[in-house]
């Protein structure tokens, strides 16, 4: 009965130690189970059957304006989803019910809901109103299954403003169109697979990469359209366009140094929220940016051309004398049967003066001196390959998608007819707008080709830096002289030739119109016209090139007529909102103290685009919820807004008394 | 002549403690990083999250989420300063580690007798600070505070250092069971009747943890004194008065505690969600495991408690079976030493002192190694010596600094040889069986 604590312990701590290592066994049998069986199990057995990768798609990047003013904004739109196995009615019932508030058809409808899916989509993008309905008769009825998925959708935000450049989305938030289209890969993002497993098929358990690896969201992109001036070329061409009943109206606004398309403007306009209406009444055509798929006979706007490839080979001299035989040349029989006339006639005349006037005669000269330079060998190549070289025959490369090629094949098999009306922008050569905008910028930077482009950079989110668009500087086209002779002709085109109409009061510019007759049914048509004028300013250094193109308008026949007011009122306002010191003190005043002179500029040239001071940018903000939105509205209510206050109010001035004043 | 694997044990006792201090530093680096990195956003980081996989895998091939992205710029911009915040709740480890040795160094060095002459002041030290936790308002903000954090009232606050006064009456209740047992041993009388004036001031202390409604610590004190009265008295009567009203107890606390009676059910019907995952991990892992920090189970937002009473989970996943077994294998030479010190102490106090503390971190270990494979219900436990918590491992510490210092005492036969001094025979006491 008594025994020695001491062994009595012993004896029991010898139990505990059993009892002790029983539990190590049964932990480590249990470890082995779980870590080496289990393990193995977990590989064999199909663990792919429980998983699946979501792809997780990042929300869309934003488009915004130069001053990264926004233009595209991310929404949500409405959907309405049923569960078929979920629903508390007969699908004919509730296909019945839903049918006249979706107006969606009944079949459609019944066949959706009686398919064997979990989930159908019954209407996607419905309006506030339907989507209330729908919810008071899920209240009102006790329906079950019904639900509505919140899915991204764009808002362009200043409605129809670049509506062609900035494109549109389909239903899958995918770029159809414009901008959209073009960066889709940078405005979509890197969509990320995101791991996931199920279990007792409720739980749902993630595989956790998805902490390592943050989604990237699209990128921001910055174009180099400027907000303000797409609204004044806009508003320029549309008032126009209207009044003229035109078919169609195209603007540019181009930097000539570095190729950034400051506005990019076509008529008839198009707000891509409303594609739904324009797709039902036929009005397709609008989503078309014309700037970049319609190309035209350039008419007298080749000329310029012309002149610097002559000045640029030596073919002729700032004072060679061109006869221009009176206006009027007649051609050997066989080639033409007609001769080519000009509308003012002229006689032996200096260079400028045959671009003055606009002579195709004298252009023709010109032309075949190029070809004729060396009058051993006459070379069709060299005219040819100036024309090249100005970008006709040869896409812009600009990143708008539908981008058409410009017309300039055959020349192997020209005749001295065809070279002729070629000098003259008519017959076998073609070109976009903005292909002819991209050819003025080489002779307004003196002579490099640039590359046109609508993209700016990008943005990684709303605080990052922007990550510039490489853009290559291209090759010298023409000797800086000679673009700097072929400039100052194109000023006296404006002071005094056939481009009057295009003079501003405020800055020295320099242009060429030009008129092509179309081509309807195979044979030059004398009413189907598509006016131009491509001019730049202020005359030296030109900050801005700008083309306007007018397409079938009903009265207007001259390019100088229809195009050149349109040309004079963009360059007006861009450069009094880009701070351009006025070459001329304006027109005079008017009694009702409109037209004043505009304040004291600081002289010298100044950067492009001032950055934004603290205390507001060029438009001053009204108290209204979006800065853009209020500009918007309130440059519709007045015109003069978003000039400034400094702006040429050249409304009020009559067309007569300008024409006296000059 | 003395073996030397006897003389070696107090070194053994301290390298093992070193060798799973330091593994348990590793371990909490490990499980608590990516955590802490993520801890600011990590609410937004699951709504986004299962915003987007409920729609996506509600609608196959679609995917409507938009919203998320805004709380993932949220985490982009916060980045750099979370980056640095990796290390909060390893650098606050590594101070507990530091204070941990030296509350080992202190406890080592006090000869354990002085624990037995101070007892009274010591239990009433004990009691007094879990009473100091329901006479304390809580939450207070004051400088002296009590914390209800969890709906469970454990912490004392005092200037920001926080004290579980449910640890301290962990060993308290341990010191003073060896106390009363050795006590009764040298009155020659370990009867039924006898252990009877000891129960009030037991049934006090566990009574004061149930209602901090800290039933982790509760079932792990009934049931580490239910072990020592077992091996120190053995009696039958003894056995079933103590495990009576340990199951009576803890029968309240599932009787009136919806959580503790749904964990129950758990644990025979389906697994719990954090269950599933900590096996998971485990047979993720495999033998060798996927690599420390290459774990999920570290970054789950659904196993909790990942970096303290979940952290075997992470060993598992992140180092595979051969290291968990390697664990399982130090606790159980941890356990193995304290009773071989218990067996060669021949001085009662020193042998029931050791055995309690052998039983309170032994049984805590395997405890909680087996809820956290399942073969338990899920209770609150941390993992000794390797969790990350302070209150716990200064304890531990502490306990392990007294069973070394029993182990390098006079008392100990092992250091003085077998063969010099005969072990001094039990001073008359009878054992009643």
């Amino acid at each position: 009965m008594t025994e020695s604590f001491h062994v009595l312990v012993s004896r029991r701590l010898k139990g505990a130690a059993l009892l002790s290592l029983l539990g190590a066994g049964l932990l480590v049998w249990r470890l082995f189970d779980l870590q080496v069986i289990r393990h193995q199990a977990m590989a064999d057995s199909g663990r792919a059957e429980k998983t699946r990768n979501i792809t997780w798609k990042p929300k869309r990047g934003l488009i915004l304006d130069r001053n990264q003013r926004l233009l595209v904004w991310n929404t949500e739109q409405t959907t309405l989803v049923a569960g078929p196995k979920r629903i508390n009615r007969k699908p004919a019932e509730l296909a019945a019910l839903l049918a006249p508030i979706l107006s969606v058809s009944e079949e459609t409808l019944r066949a959706r809901l009686e398919s064997d899916q979990v989930e159908v989509t019954l209407k996607r993008s419905i309006s506030e109103e339907v989507a209330a309905r729908v919810e008071a008769e899920i209240a009102s009825r006790s329906l079950l299954g019904l639900d509505f998925r919140k899915e991204p959708n764009r808002h362009y935000v200043k409605g129809q403003l670049a509506g062609q450049v900035l494109g549109f989305v389909n239903i899958d938030n995918q770029g159809q169109a414009g901008i959209e289209k073009a960066e889709e890969s940078h405005l979509a993002g890197k969509e990320i697979q995101v791991h996931a497993r199920r279990y007792n098929d409720k739980k749902v358990i993630l595989d956790l990469d998805y902490m390592r690896e943050v989604p990237l969201r699209g990128a921001d992109v910055v174009l180099t359209i400027d907000e303000t001036i797409q609204w004044i070329a806009e508003r320029a061409l549309g008032e126009l366009c209207a009044e003229q009943n035109a078919k169609a109206g195209m603007a540019i606004v181009i930097e000539p140094n570095t190729g950034e398309v400051l506005a990019l403007a076509n008529y008839p306009f198009f707000d891509p929220e409303r594609l739904g209406e324009y797709a039902a009444s036929g009005e397709m055509e609008r989503a078309k940016n014309q700037c970049i798929t319609n190309i035209y006979e350039p008419g007298s706007t080749m000329k310029p051309f012309v002149v610097a490839a002559g000045l640029d080979c030596g073919a002729i001299a700032p004072d060679s004398i061109i006869d221009c035989e009176g206006g009027r040349r007649y051609l050997p029989p066989g080639l033409r049967s007609k001769p080519i006339l000009d509308e003012h006639a002229m006689g032996r005349v200096p260079v400028t003066e045959v671009l003055v006037f606009s002579s195709n005669v004298g252009a023709g000269k010109i032309a075949e001196k190029i070809v004729n330079l060396d009058p051993e060998s006459p070379s069709k190549t060299r005219f040819v390959d100036y024309l090249h070289a100005f970008g006709f025959g040869t896409r812009t490369g600009i990143e708008l998608p539908g981008e058409t090629k410009g017309l300039l094949t055959g020349w192997e098999r020209w005749n001295l007819n065809d070279l002729l009306v070629t000098a003259f922008g008519t017959g076998p050569v073609m070109i976009s707008p903005v292909g002819l905008a991209a050819a003025y910028c080489i002779l307004a930077n003196g002579g490099r080709e640039v590359q046109p482009h609508v993209v700016k950079g990008y943005l990684a989110n709303r605080n990052s830096n922007l990550y510039p668009t490489q853009v290559g500087t291209g090759r010298a086209v023409v000797n800086r002289e000679s673009a700097r002779l072929v400039r100052e002709m194109l000023v006296q085109v404006v002071e005094r030739g056939t481009g009057t109409r295009a003079k501003s009061d405020w800055y020295k510019v320099g242009g060429k119109t030009g008129t092509a007759k179309k081509v309807v049914n195979r044979v030059y048509s004398a009413s189907h016209r598509a006016l131009s004028f491509a001019g730049f300013a202020p005359a030296d250094p030109p900050r801005i090139v700008v083309v306007v193109v007018i397409d079938e308008p009903d009265e207007l026949r001259f390019g100088g007529l229809a195009a050149a007011p349109v040309f004079r009122k963009i360059v007006d306002e861009t450069l009094a909102y880009l701070h351009v010191t006025p070459d001329f003190s304006g027109p005079a005043p008017t009694p009702d103290g409109k037209n004043v002179k505009p304040g004291k500029r600081p002289a010298g040239r100044q950067p492009l685009f001032p950055p934004p001071t603290p205390d507001g940018d060029q438009t001053p903000t009204p108290d209204k919820e979006s800065p853009e939105e209020a500009a918007r509205v309130a440059a519709l209510e007045n015109p003069d807004f978003a000039l400034g206050r400094t702006a040429p109010s050249r409304e009020t001035a009559p067309e007569g008394d300008r024409r006296e004043q000059w | 002549m003395i073996r030397w694997i006897d003389r070696m044990v107090p070194h053994m006792l301290f390298c093992l403690t070193t060798l799973l201090v330091l593994f348990g530093l590793v371990m909490v680096y490990s499980s608590s990083a990516f955590r802490d990195y993520r801890r600011d956003s990590q609410k937004k980081w699951e709504e986004a999250v299962e915003l987007a996989v409920v729609r996506a895998t509600e609608r196959p091939g679609h995917s409507g989420a938009s919203d998320p992205n805004e709380s993932i710029d949220t985490l982009r911009e916060q980045d750099a300063i979370r980056r640095a915040s990796m290390l909060n709740t390893f650098l606050k480890q590594i101070v507990w580690v530091l204070l941990g040795f030296v509350a080992l160094a202190f406890a080592a060095s006090v000869d354990y007798p002085l624990w037995g002459k101070r007892i009274g002041w010591l239990m009433l030290l004990v009691l007094g600070l879990q009473a100091a936790l329901f006479i304390i308002p809580a939450n207070t903000g004051l400088p002296v505070q009590s914390r209800l954090i969890n709906g469970s009232r454990s912490w004392l606050e005092i200037l920001k250092f926080r004290l579980q006064p449910s640890e301290t009456a962990k060993i308290g209740l341990i010191l003073f069971s060896s106390w009363y047992l050795a006590r009764r041993v040298q009155k020659g009388s370990l009867t039924l009747v006898s252990t009877l004036p000891a129960l009030p001031v037991l049934a006090l202390s566990v009574g004061l943890i149930l209602c901090e409604s800290d039933k982790g610590v509760a079932v792990h004190l009934c049931l580490s004194l239910l072990l020592l009265w077992l091996l120190a008295a053995g009696g039958l009567a003894q056995v079933l008065l103590l495990g009576g009203l340990s199951t009576a107890a803890i029968g309240a606390v599932v009787a009136t505690s919806e959580e503790a009676r749904s964990r129950i059910i758990h644990y025979f019907t389906e697994d719990s969600f954090q269950m599933l995952h900590a096996k998971e991990a485990f047979s993720r892992g495999g033998f060798l495991g996927k690599g420390l920090g290459d774990g999920d189970a570290a970054l789950s937002a659904y196993l909790f408690g990942a970096h303290n009473d979940f952290i075997f989970a992470v060993v598992g996943e992140e180092l595979g079976f051969i290291t968990t077994s390697l664990l399982v294998a130090g606790y159980l030479a941890l356990v193995l030493l304290g009773l071989k010190v218990a067996a060669g102490c021949t001085d009662p106090f020193g042998t029931f002192l050791a055995l309690g503390i052998t039983i309170l971190i032994g049984a805590q270990a395997f405890l909680n190694m087996a809820i956290v494979t399942g073969l338990a219900p899920t209770t609150g436990f941390t993992l000794p010596l390797v969790s990350y918590g302070g209150s716990s491992l200064t304890w531990t510490m502490i306990a392990m600094g007294i069973l070394i210092n029993i182990s390098m005492s006079t008392h100990n036969h092992l250091l003085r040889g077998v063969n010099r001094v005969k072990p001094e025979p039990f001073g008359g006491g009878r054992m009643v069986l």
